[in-house]
């Protein structure tokens, strides 16, 4: 199944960010999204997710499906503890008992065991941002959301934080739509890669990756290739 | 040693009431007149006798009941004012000149008013409700436009219900506003309860037995029963402390 959006039009005043727009998603895949900055990438997500309205536009497969979101920031209650960060999404889906469960498993998986009790203001960036994968994981979503979540993190966290997000990814590979500035992060974690123009907003380019993540290496040939294509396109764009 | 280091955390605070003290004394001292200015150790005589004296509990819980209900009473109303007004803009600009107002009435007005509005044991109530009420709502107000849209956002893609929005994300985010609100309100609204008895006159309150010490030239009794109200409300600012720590634990 694949989430189809088609003849999209969003208009913010003046500035025509899409018209006529059409792209496909396909499910249980990353999809990334790489694009000049302020060319309506965010814009897109918002679309989706509801938080805004599309002029016009015809949306198939996102009926009542739910949506994880990974933020710039993570977005915590400062009053709420890691636990009950998580906890708070969940409520409404899950018994009590069943939280606990999930909540520990995904503590766990990124690697924050032993901070349950933490404060958010007691956390790191890093920190705090993985609590936020862990919500995002947690939630029994259909698709997840990702608004360069890794941005602004030093590369030593950035790779921890990857690693962590593979690794929740594998074990149940639920449509993710990852926009992103950083090619690499692209080439190495997506499945297919959009290349999106500056507003009003059209596909540039459209990749499809072969080789498994795990299998895939910065220096591949294959990749190399790739990543000047999309240098060519962004220069061009911008 | 738990208590020396007590006793070296309090020493600024002991050293600065032992100066206080010493400053009054010296005062008068050299005013020599029990009547004008009386000595700490004559205050400390009529606090005794006042303490000793069978009305005494009466006397002070009237006035504390008025001040708390009154209090109260601009908590309840401040919160669901403060909240409706935070969310919608509409309300909070038609609220805002009204607020404007009952924080520039001088307080002496709002008594003298209400004294000839209400019974003489409502006075009270009614001016530590109005003194107290715009700094509560205003204080709320401020909680609901500190509630960062983002947070919003995120719980409303996360379907968060309406009403745990409510509760889980905008109550607490008001409550460390509120608290500070709380301990600006009761000292001021104290002050108004104090004052509104005197001109009131119940049958039992701080005010009256303050008004009559003044009539009977009782001037120690004045300055007693003045520090049995700075001590109640130095009692109430700590209560709200401790509240505000065990409300706002996570910062």
């Amino acid at each position: 199944m694949t989430f189809i959006i088609e003849n999209l039009d969003k208009k913010y005043d003046h500035l025509e960010v899409f018209k006529d727009f059409n792209i496909e998603i396909t499910e249980r895949k990353i999809t990334c999204i790489l694009g000049p900055s302020g060319c309506g990438k965010t814009t897109f997500l918002n679309i989706i997710s509801g938080v805004i309205k599309s002029d016009t536009g015809f949306f198939s497969g996102f009926d009542s499906k739910l949506i994880s979101y990974l933020f710039q920031e993570p977005r915590l209650l400062d009053w709420k503890t890691v636990w009950e960060n998580i906890e708070f999404v969940l409520k409404d889906h899950y018994s009590k008992k069943e939280i606990n469960k999930i909540i520990c498993k995904y503590i766990d998986m990124v690697g924050l065991k032993g901070f349950e009790e933490y404060y958010p203001s007691k956390l790191s960036g890093g920190m705090m941002q993985r609590v936020s994968i862990a919500r995002a994981f947690a939630y029994p979503s259909d698709i997840l959301i990702m608004d360069e979540p890794f941005k602004g993190l030093d590369l030593k966290i950035k790779r921890l934080l990857m690693n962590a997000f593979v690794k929740l990814w594998t074990e149940d590979s639920r449509s993710v739509i990852f926009v992103t500035h950083d090619i690499e992060e692209a080439l190495l974690l997506g499945d297919e890669i959009y290349v999106f123009s500056e507003a009003p907003v059209r596909i540039k380019k459209h990749f499809k990756m072969n080789r498994s993540k795990q299998e895939r290496k910065l220096e591949d040939e294959q990749i190399e290739y790739m990543k000047k294509e999309i240098y060519k396109v962004l220069q061009f764009v911008i | 040693m738990k208590i020396f280091t007590i006793i070296k955390s309090k020493f600024p605070t002991i050293l600065s009431i032992l100066i206080l003290i010493t400053i009054w004394k010296i005062i008068s001292e050299i005013i020599d007149s029990e009547i004008i200015v009386p000595s700490p150790e004559e205050t400390f005589k009529s606090l005794i006798l006042i303490l000793k004296s069978k009305a005494f509990f009466k006397t002070v819980m009237a006035t504390v009941i008025r001040g708390w209900i009154g209090f109260l009473l601009s908590c309840i109303l401040g919160l669901i004012v403060g909240m409706l007004a935070g969310i919608n803009c509409f309300l909070e600009k038609m609220i805002q000149p009204l607020l404007v107002v009952i924080k520039a009435t001088p307080v002496m007005s709002i008594i003298l008013i209400a004294l000839i509005w209400f019974k003489t044991d409502i006075v009270p109530i009614f001016v530590s409700f109005l003194v107290a009420f715009p700094i509560i709502c205003l204080n709320v107000m401020e909680g609901i436009k500190s509630v960062d849209v983002k947070i919003i956002q995120m719980a409303k893609i996360y379907r968060v219900k309406k009403y745990r929005i409510i509760i889980e994300i905008y109550i607490p985010a008001i409550m460390s506003f509120l608290v500070a609100g709380f301990s600006t309100a009761m000292g001021i609204g104290w002050k108004a309860v104090i004052a509104a008895e005197v001109l009131s006159q119940p049958k039992y309150a701080i005010g009256k037995s303050l008004q009559m010490a003044k009539s009977y030239i009782e001037i120690g009794d004045v300055f007693a029963w003045t520090v049995v109200a700075i001590f109640l409300s130095f009692i109430f600012e700590k209560t709200i402390r401790i509240i505000e720590k065990k409300i706002v634990r996570w910062r």
